[in-house]
Parts: structure tokens; C-alpha cells; sequence
């Protein structure tokens, strides 16, 4: 069915036409390179300097040694406001992320121990960050006043339960440790789909598919043709990537290039399969590049588990990214780069990725053309 | 001047019935912003729930079993499993059967009994998640911290501690829950009124140029200016009915309520796709194949989307990134639509917003007549 020298000549066909068109290998490796450092630097979820406006109504010595206590950690730059009516304005207009009140009775009501000495307010159009910050205020209060309680009184406090935190693989809770092998979920779906997606459309476009037609060319051999060379072209792009990972941005590199290969082909297999399935069912390289643009950045950005929770999806949702490669290539990404080769985990993973594949594959061969 | 308004219509015409023309076209228009909001909007949560969690009790007391009833707050976990040892612990978080796992030591009983020092409890967390790794840690401190409070209150006489159990007030503005499809939902409008926006202009002059059509311009009456005019305000149109769409299933479908003026809201709606509809004519002027015109789609993109504080805040990026994304007009329009839908922002905070936008337009819209005229030329 598949003649080797028919195939190897149309492989040869494709790649010239890369090696003429720099656009193709632009998609191949400017694009990765662009992205890895867009998630390397611009995505981090470690909030590290959130505005806080601060209304500091107390000039009390004890309102300042709170207040210093919460400026000198590194997670807050703050901003000064003389009533607490401009810092909500601020917090409205989206100047600030919080407002800190520290009422002018604010010692008396430490001192008495009323409940809520000082008020956060937090803008909870962005729950993410309202979260964060919620959390660290409550902390540096909590410690702050156990601090202080220890100081005056030579309590120890009045926490009965020490919670000891230790986070495995990144102890350091680094999110760019995360984003980074993730983001090579990401790259790849988008160039393997996108290297792909206009090679059977250019070839009705521009009116070559009659010439390709009338050879003897089958259709698992036109298949394995278009598919072939930019599986390899997305191949070197995923090693470029996971080699500006390790020694660019210093993520950990815990597991083998072997594992590391073996995913990523099984993810490709997929996404240039993706690619021509569209190629060939949209016939016009426009409305391709379209679908191609819909089909790939947006869902694997948002469904792939990179960025947010599969956990925290309703049921139903969790169902369809059940049929998302990148969601298992994700897993087998963060545990390669941080765990290791945890085999037992990672066949399972790459066993899912196979059977999509397999799927999209059998659509793609079924649609790519045999007659005009 | 008629003359010309009659002119540019034509070319605004006729590009509608390309864009919208045939049918797999117009559902490329329609089909994903709908599937993509409803979709997404069940997907954008960075919370934590459901986690399944292990657990390895050593502690032979009451008092461990007590913690552990407390502990298991709904919907944050929604499994426990009983582990025996260390080593065990450490296979099923490697293999990812369980996210996170508990462990209390044989003495906690022990010593919240006798009072004189503080109980330990180990918490493991799963790294090749961070941030979920990060909320839950912040969630279990809490539960622990709470714990500790209530066990200390029973033992000792409350009004002596001032201070200890009062904590800050928190108020959430504008998202009383945190709900995450509240504060998404309108940066998902702005996601996908970039997407459409670009995908309507990006290839719309290197498709004239590979079919062949570009020639026929060339002997037409039209200008340049009045080419691109048309083309602009062709793709704006359609981009503008797409977003009404996905805003109307987001107001009226997920009831997420506008508390700024609709028409404010639809006026900087329209600015910005106006400017990014000039960025995606820029392209398409610049490239000599529609693969090329793809791959300027595909740099601009996703990119823009990243740069724009949607899923991370643009606070924590370093300082110089910060800079570039002065440039990046979904930035802009992220906060808006942020702004607008969920604080009312003021007026004079808008301003702001609004000139880098008006900005990009001008500039990317005089590019791409620019490159447009020395490609006819």
C-alpha cells in the first residue's frame, strides 16, 4: 500500500517547500521561542508586588509597627491615601488591588481586642489576586499580632496547632516551574496545527491537488507525506523548547529526553493529524488558518490545565477535556520536568494521547482527497 | 465626497460577502464565540476544589480524629484516602493519585492536651501545580488556624488574650464571593472580540493578493485609503455583531449584570476593535502569502492575550515587559471591560484607557494604507 521511494519523494517535496517559505520555519522556531519567554517572564501567578493603597487614619506607634510589619513584606508596594474615601475611589478605578484602613481607633480596639481592628478591602474583579491578597494579609496580621502578643505579655501566642507546609518537587512554589513545561503544551498544539493546516488547502488553492491527483499517490501515502515532515519540523521545535527551559529559565529538568520524546510525539502525532483534518475538510486557506487560529491557542490555553483548575470544572466540563491531548500531555510535561520519569503515571498518560490520535488520524486519512 | 462614501461602501460590500458569504464562513463567525463562552466560562477558575487528598493519621488519641473531622471542608476536598506510611504517601502523590496529603504525628493528641506547646501537623503539596499548590496551603492554614482558636478558647479564658482571636475584617468589593465566572466573564468578551476581529482582517488582503484579485483593485476606481477605509469597517461590523452576541449571553445568559452605561461600554468596545481590526489589516498588508499573513495572526495573537493581565496580573511581570505592554490594546480594553462591567469606573478614569487604543488605531491603520499604496504601486 505505501511505497517507500513514492513517499520519501513527496516528504522531499514538502520540505523544500518549508525551506523556500520562511514562514514555515518562522512557525517552527521563532514562534516557540517567542512564547516559552512570554511564559517564562510575562504569566507568573506569585504575586509579588500587588498595590495596596493604604489609609493610615492611626499614627499611633502601634498602627505603624503593624502597618511596617505589612510594608516590609515583598508581596505589597503600597500607596499612600489621606482618607479612606480616595483610596476607594482608587480601588474603584482600578488603581489599586486593596485598600488597607487603619482606622484612628485602631490601637484602642487592639488594645481591647475587638474584633476586625483594621479593614481590607479587597477588589474581587479579580478573584485570583483578591485571593492571594487576602490570604497574605490575614497572615502578616496574624503574625504580626502573635509577635507582638509575646513581645508585651511573653505569650506564646494562642495558636494551638503549628501547620508545617512542605510543597515537593518545587519547594519554592515557583508558578513559572509550572507555566513553563506547560507552555510547551501550548507551543506545540498551536505550531503542529498551524504547520499543517494549510498544506492540503494551498494545494486545492492554487490548483496543484489535480496534478498531485493524477499520480499514483494513495491516500495514506499523501497522508503520511503532508503529515511527516512537519511532525519532525515540531519535533526540534519541542527539544528547542525544552532546552531554553532548562538552561534559559533554569526550570528543573528532572526526568529524560527519552520520556521527554516520547510524549511529545505522541502529542504531536495528534496535532499535525489535527492540522491536516482541517486542511482537508476546509479546502480554502483562509477559512483554515481560521480554524486553525480557534482550534488551538484559545481551547488548549484555557481547558489544558496549565493555567486553571481541571479540579475546580463542573462535571461536565471535566468530561470534554477528557478529549483534549494537551490536558494529558500537560501531566506528563510537569511530571518530566519536576518528578521525573514516573513511568507508571506517564504510559497512562501517553496511552490516552495514542488512542485520540488514533482517531483523528483515521478522520484525516478517511477525508484527505483521492478525487477532484 | 458623495462619491467617495459611495465608493467605500462597495468595498465594505463586497467584503461582507466574502466574510459572511458562504456558509462554513459564517459558521466560523458564530459557531465559536458562542461554543467558546459558554464553554469557558464553566473552565476559568483558578480556585481550588475537589481535591483529593491523603491522609496518615499516627495519632491514637481523639484529638487527631477531631482535627481531621474539622478538616474536611467541602467543596475544598472530596475524597480522603488512608495511608499507612511515608513511602506510600510519596508514590501516590508522584503518580498523581492524590494532590496533597496530611500527616499527623503519634503525639498530637499528646500535646494539645497538655497545653504547653503547639501541635504539629505536616502538610505535603503537590509542586508541579504551584498555584493550586499555593491556595490550598492558604486554605489548610486557615482551617488549621481556626482549629487552633477554637481548641485554645475552650481551654482558656478568652477575654485575657486580647487580640488573639481578632483578625482583619475583610470586605471583597464588587465580587462579594470571589466568584471566578464573575470576574472572568467579561475579559472572556474582550478574548473573544480579539479573536474574531483578527481572524476577519488578518488574511483579507494577502488572500487578494495570492487568489489573484489583487489586480482587479489595482484597475479599480477606489484609492487606497478608500480600499482599507472599506476593508476596516467591514471587519469592524462583523466583529461588533459577533461580540453584541457573546455580551448578550453573557448579560442576559449568565446574568453577570453591566454596572457601568451600555453606552460606554459599547463605545470602547468599538474603538478597540477598530484598532485591532487596523492591527490585523497591518498584517495582512505586510505579508505576500496567507501563510505568512497566518503566522503575523499567530505572533500577534496569542502573545497580546498573554500581555494582557487576563489570566495573570500584569504587576507581577518584570518592569520592562511592563513597558511593552503599554502597547498591547488588549490590555487596555481587559481593564475596561473589567472596569466597566464589574466597578463602574469613573470617567476620568477611562481616559486613560482609551488614548493608547486610539493610538494603535491611527498608527496601525496609516501602516497598513502605507504599505497597501507601495503594493499597488
Amino acid at each position: 500500500m505505501i511505497r517507500i521511494e513514492r513517499l520519501t519523494a513527496l516528504i522531499w517535496k514538502e520540505w523544500l517547500q518549508v525551506f523556500r517559505d520562511p514562514s514555515a520555519l518562522m512557525i517552527a522556531f521563532l514562534l516557540p521561542l517567542i512564547m516559552i519567554f512570554l511564559f517564562g517572564y510575562g504569566l507568573s501567578l506569585d504575586a509579588t508586588s500587588v498595590k495596596l493603597g493604604v489609609a493610615l487614619e492611626d499614627s499611633s506607634p502601634t498602627a505603624r509597627s503593624f502597618f511596617n510589619a505589612l510594608d516590609a513584606s515583598r508581596y505589597f508596594s503600597a500607596r499612600y491615601y489621606t482618607n479612606r474615601a480616595d483610596a476607594e475611589a482608587g480601588l474603584c478605578d482600578g488603581d489599586v488591588r486593596a485598600v488597607l484602613v487603619i482606622p484612628n481607633d485602631f490601637s484602642k480596639r487592639v488594645e481591647e481586642g475587638t474584633l476586625g481592628p483594621a479593614q481590607l478591602l479587597v477588589d474581587g474583579a479579580d478573584a485570583n489576586t483578591a485571593l492571594i491578597v487576602e490570604n497574605y494579609a490575614t497572615a502578616a496580621y496574624a503574625q504580626w499580632s502573635a509577635t507582638r502578643l509575646r513581645e508585651l505579655r511573653g505569650l506564646d501566642g494562642f495558636n494551638k496547632i503549628n501547620l508545617e507546609t512542605r510543597t515537593i518537587y518545587n519547594p519554592e512554589q515557583s508558578s513559572r516551574n509550572c507555566l513553563v513545561p506547560g507552555s510547551t503544551a501550548i507551543v506545540l498544539a498551536m505550531i503542529g496545527t498551524l504547520l499543517t493546516c494549510m498544506v492540503v488547502a494551498r494545494e486545492w488553492e492554487r490548483g496543484t491537488m489535480e496534478a498531485t491527483l493524477a499520480t499514483p499517490i494513495g491516500r495514506l501515502e499523501m497522508f503520511l507525506g503532508k503529515m511527516i515532515p512537519y511532525f519532525l519540523l515540531g519535533l526540534a521545535a519541542a527539544l528547542e523548547n525544552a532546552a531554553v527551559a532548562r538552561y534559559v529559565l533554569g526550570v528543573p529538568f528532572r526526568g529524560s529526553i527519552l520520556a521527554f520524546v516520547y510524549a511529545s510525539g505522541a502529542f504531536l502525532f495528534v496535532a499535525t493529524a489535527q492540522g491536516v483534518l482541517i486542511s482537508s475538510v476546509c479546502r480554502d486557506q483562509n477559512l483554515a488558518s481560521q480554524v486553525a487560529l480557534l482550534s488551538s491557542f484559545l481551547p488548549n490555553y484555557i481547558l489544558s490545565g496549565v493555567l486553571f483548575e481541571i479540579d475546580a470544572m463542573p462535571k461536565a466540563l471535566q468530561m470534554i477535556t477528557y478529549l483534549f491531548p494537551a490536558r494529558y500531555y500537560v501531566v506528563c510535561l510537569q511530571t518530566i520536568f519536576m518528578a521525573g520519569d514516573v513511568w507508571s503515571l506517564l504510559n497512562r498518560q501517553i496511552g490516552c494521547i495514542a488512542v485520540i490520535g488514533v482517531v483523528f488520524c483515521a478522520a484525516a486519512i478517511a477525508k484527505t482527497p483521492r478525487r477532484l | 465626497m458623495l462619491h467617495s462614501v459611495r465608493r467605500v461602501w462597495r468595498i465594505v460590500w463586497k467584503e461582507a460577502l466574502i466574510a459572511a458569504g458562504s456558509h462554513k464562513m459564517r459558521v466560523v463567525l458564530i459557531a465559536p464565540p458562542i461554543l467558546q463562552t459558554i464553554i469557558f466560562a464553566f473552565a476559568l477558575s483558578m480556585d481550588v476544589q475537589n481535591v483529593k487528598i491523603g491522609v496518615c493519621n499516627r495519632d491514637a488519641g481523639v484529638e487527631g480524629a477531631a482535627f481531621l473531622k474539622a478538616f474536611f471542608v467541602k467543596p475544598i476536598f472530596k475524597e480522603v484516602v488512608y495511608y499507612f506510611s511515608d513511602d506510600e504517601i510519596k508514590t501516590a502523590i508522584e503518580r498523581r493519585e492524590i494532590f496533597a496529603a496530611a500527616i499527623i504525628p503519634s503525639d498530637f493528641s499528646q500535646k494539645i492536651l497538655s497545653g504547653d506547646e503547639a501541635a504539629e501537623i505536616q502538610l505535603l503539596l503537590d509542586g508541579r501545580r504551584a498555584n493550586a499548590a499555593a491556595i490550598l496551603g492558604g486554605y489548610v492554614a486557615r482551617i488549621a488556624q481556626t482549629y487552633g482558636a477554637v481548641v485554645a478558647r475552650e481551654r482558656v479564658d478568652v477575654r485575657s488574650t486580647p487580640a488573639s482571636v481578632s483578625g482583619l475584617t475583610v470586605r471583597r468589593w464588587f465580587n462579594p464571593n470571589l466568584l471566578s465566572r464573575q470576574a472572568f466573564l467579561p475579559c472572556l468578551i474582550c478574548l473573544l472580540a480579539t479573536t474574531v476581529a483578527m481572524i476577519v482582517s488578518a488574511l483579507s488582503i494577502a488572500r487578494e493578493r495570492e487568489t489573484g484579485t489583487f489586480e482587479q483593485l489595482l484597475v479599480a476606481p477606489e484609492s487606497p485609503f478608500e480600499i482599507v477605509l472599506g476593508k476596516t469597517i467591514s471587519a469592524v461590523m462583523l466583529a461588533t455583531c459577533s461580540t453584541l452576541l457573546v455580551t448578550a449571553l453573557v448579560v442576559w445568559g449568565f446574568k453577570i449584570p453591566l454596572q457601568g452605561p451600555f453606552w460606554l461600554m459599547f463605545a470602547t468596545m468599538l474603538l478597540y476593535l477598530i484598532s485591532v481590526v487596523s492591527v490585523g489589516l497591518m498584517i495582512s498588508a505586510a505579508s505576500a502569502t496567507q501563510q505568512q499573513a497566518t503566522l503575523g495572526m499567530f505572533l500577534f495573537l496569542p502573545p497580546a492575550i498573554m500581555l494582557s493581565g487576563f489570566a495573570t496580573p500584569i504587576e507581577n511581570m518584570p518592569s520592562w515587559l511592563q513597558c511593552v505592554t503599554i502597547f498591547n490594546p488588549v490590555r487596555w480594553e481587559m481593564s475596561l471591560m473589567r472596569g466597566l462591567f464589574l466597578r463602574d469606573m469613573s470617567a476620568g478614569a477611562i481616559v486613560p484607557h482609551v488614548v493608547p487604543l486610539v493610538v494603535v488605531a491611527i498608527l496601525s491603520f496609516s501602516a497598513s494604507c502605507y504599505m497597501f499604496k507601495r503594493r499597488m504601486e
